[in-house]
């Protein structure tokens, strides 16, 4: 009994300690970014770039950009803002929440992805309307992806014929990669960087680029921070270096 | 029992630990309506004769409604068998197989919808097909997602129940002449029945709010496999806060609904020394 008190009360103790260690370990100057999960990779390199460059860490959070506008409205607090297209910024800033925009630093560009062996015989997106074909799509409205490819769809004047081909939509274009590396579906749509993030898994397709449709991405400054002049300077180095990095993650980049 | 015991406070169970405890779920209780009423009160801007009158929330309600309902029969079943063997066996490798039940708690929903993905996709997608069977990307789907993800919560709560009966109950029955099978039917089941009764209700709520593993099993498609909880998410994505929060709000209205009344209707009163018939 007593040595069960003991261990219990040394575990608190642990815990306790840890809880104050991570309190303590928060270095002097932080700036907090919401970004979009499909822009990860580039973006946490280019907040270690600058860490490396000013010591000012950059802490980031990562969801869905719908996600990050409802977080950012509920908290009215960040500094950075970096979601998957200029949409979201509009959303926030009718909150009255973004201060500056700057950009685009890359492009969203949807592409189609087939299986190597492209039983469904896929050229291009006229093809997704073809009677039989199993398509996985990101969902069409809550993912800036998928509000591209319903307008490509429009002018393509295959929406209803493509729509009924659809076997699911997923919540992210990501997960349509990982469905599609499993198996499922004849062709899917997920972004340009495919080409470099996906490419011994799939054949990558480039969609007509008289009919495709492309979102930009942008950085933006909030109106809710306090370090402005902090998060003015990020901004401004993530539109000078974040092209490279971006396009080294395979993004469609801002000359 | 008389019928004086309700509003009394027992002699046994009065002092400090008492007090302490009553004290410890007014507040936990309080911060919890202060929670949900912020979620109520951030409704009352939303605007709700729109969303109530959307034929994809209707659509996502009664999926949610017909999928749970299934998935929670299924795994009840199901886990009352594994459950019962549990609690009354020993054997080797046990605790190997009680934290593998456990698994679906542990690993976020996400990853445990990857390896069903994975299961029904690659590995037996072929002959389900063959079978005329789909689960990937299908209503189907949705329930064998929610049932795999309730069935940990339903087993342990109905092992439980299963471990507080003495053994010896069934002996005694069989040794006056029941059947194995009855002596489970007329004992065990009717003694574990406040148990099982309160698990299959975690286990219907567990159902309800199981997204993760379904959207990945099943996907999120609208009119298809969009249930209430994939319908919060779609419309945070969308950045639709408020529509989130309506059907979310909803949600809390119908699982509260649903919660009261069926433990009001399966609760027995509580008892300050809970072992058998009263004296």
């Amino acid at each position: 009994m007593r040595a069960t008190r003991k261990r219990t009360g040394f575990a608190l103790g642990v815990l306790f300690a840890a809880i104050a260690a991570i309190a303590a370990a928060q270095p002097a100057s932080t700036l907090f970014a919401y970004v979009g999960t499909g822009i990860k990779d580039p973006v946490i390199e280019l907040g270690a770039m600058y860490e490396r460059k000013t010591g000012v860490k950059i802490e980031m959070t990562f969801n869905n950009s719908g996600s990050l506008v409802g977080q950012l409205k509920l908290s009215k607090s960040g500094d950075i803002f970096m979601p998957g297209s200029a949409a979201f910024v509009d959303m926030a800033k009718e909150a009255g929440l973004v201060a500056e925009v700057s950009g685009p630093i890359a492009y969203h560009v949807p592409v189609i992805i087939v299986p190597k062996e492209n039983k469904a015989n896929i050229r291009g997106i006229r093809d997704f309307g073809r009677k039989g074909v199993r398509l996985i799509l990101p969902d069409l409205k809550a993912t800036a992806l998928g509000q591209a490819v319903s307008k490509v769809f429009e002018a393509a004047g295959i929406a209803d014929a493509a729509g009924a081909n659809v076997i699911a939509f997923m919540e992210t274009p990501q997960k349509v990669a990982a469905a599609m590396s499993l198996g499922q579906g004849d062709a899917g749509i997920v972004d340009y960087n495919a080409i470099v993030q996906y490419a011994d898994r799939f054949t990558v397709i480039e969609i007509d680029p008289t009919l495709n449709v492309v979102e930009v991405l942008p950085c933006a400054v909030l109106s809710c921070g306090t370090k402005q002049d902090q998060a003015r300077d990020f901004m401004a180095f993530v539109e000078r270096e974040g092209p490279a990095v971006f396009a080294k993650y395979g993004f469609k980049a801002a000359k | 029992m008389d019928s004086r015991r309700r509003s009394s406070i027992p002699v046994a169970t009065r002092g400090w630990p008492l007090i302490l405890s009553v004290a410890a779920l007014i507040l936990v209780a309080l911060f919890f309506l202060f929670l949900f009423g912020g979620l109520l009160a951030y409704s009352w801007k939303a605007s709700w004769h729109m969303a109530l009158r959307s034929d994809e929330l209707r659509c996502a309600a009664l999926l949610t409604l017909r999928t749970t309902l299934a998935s929670t029969v299924a795994a009840s079943v199901l886990a009352l068998a594994c459950a019962y063997a549990l609690a009354r066996l020993d054997f080797p490798g046990k605790a190997f197989v009680e934290a593998l039940l456990d698994m679906p708690i542990v690993l976020p929903p996400l990853a445990s919808g990857v390896a069903l993905l994975i299961f029904f996709g690659p590995m037996v997608g072929g002959s389900l097909a063959n079978a005329g069977l789909s689960i990937v990307f299908s209503q189907a789907g949705v329930m064998v997602a929610q049932g795999f993800i309730a069935l940990p919560f339903a087993v342990r709560l109905f092992r439980e129940a299963f471990s507080s009966i003495d053994p010896q109950l069934e002996g005694i029955a069989r040794n006056l002449g029941c059947t194995p099978g009855a002596a489970f039917l007329k004992i065990t089941l009717p003694l574990a029945r406040r148990g099982i009764a309160s698990g299959v209700a975690m286990t219907w709520a567990r159902t309800v709010g199981e997204f993760g593993a379904t959207a990945m099993l099943a996907g999120v498609t609208r009119m298809k496999t969009e249930t209430l909880s994939a319908a919060i998410f779609l419309d945070m994505s969308a950045g639709e806060l408020e529509d989130a929060i309506v059907v979310s709000v909803l949600l809390f209205v119908a699982a509260m609904a649903v919660l009261v009344v069926y433990r009001a209707l399966t609760a027995e009163r509580s008892r300050p020394i809970d072992s058998g018939p009263q004296r």
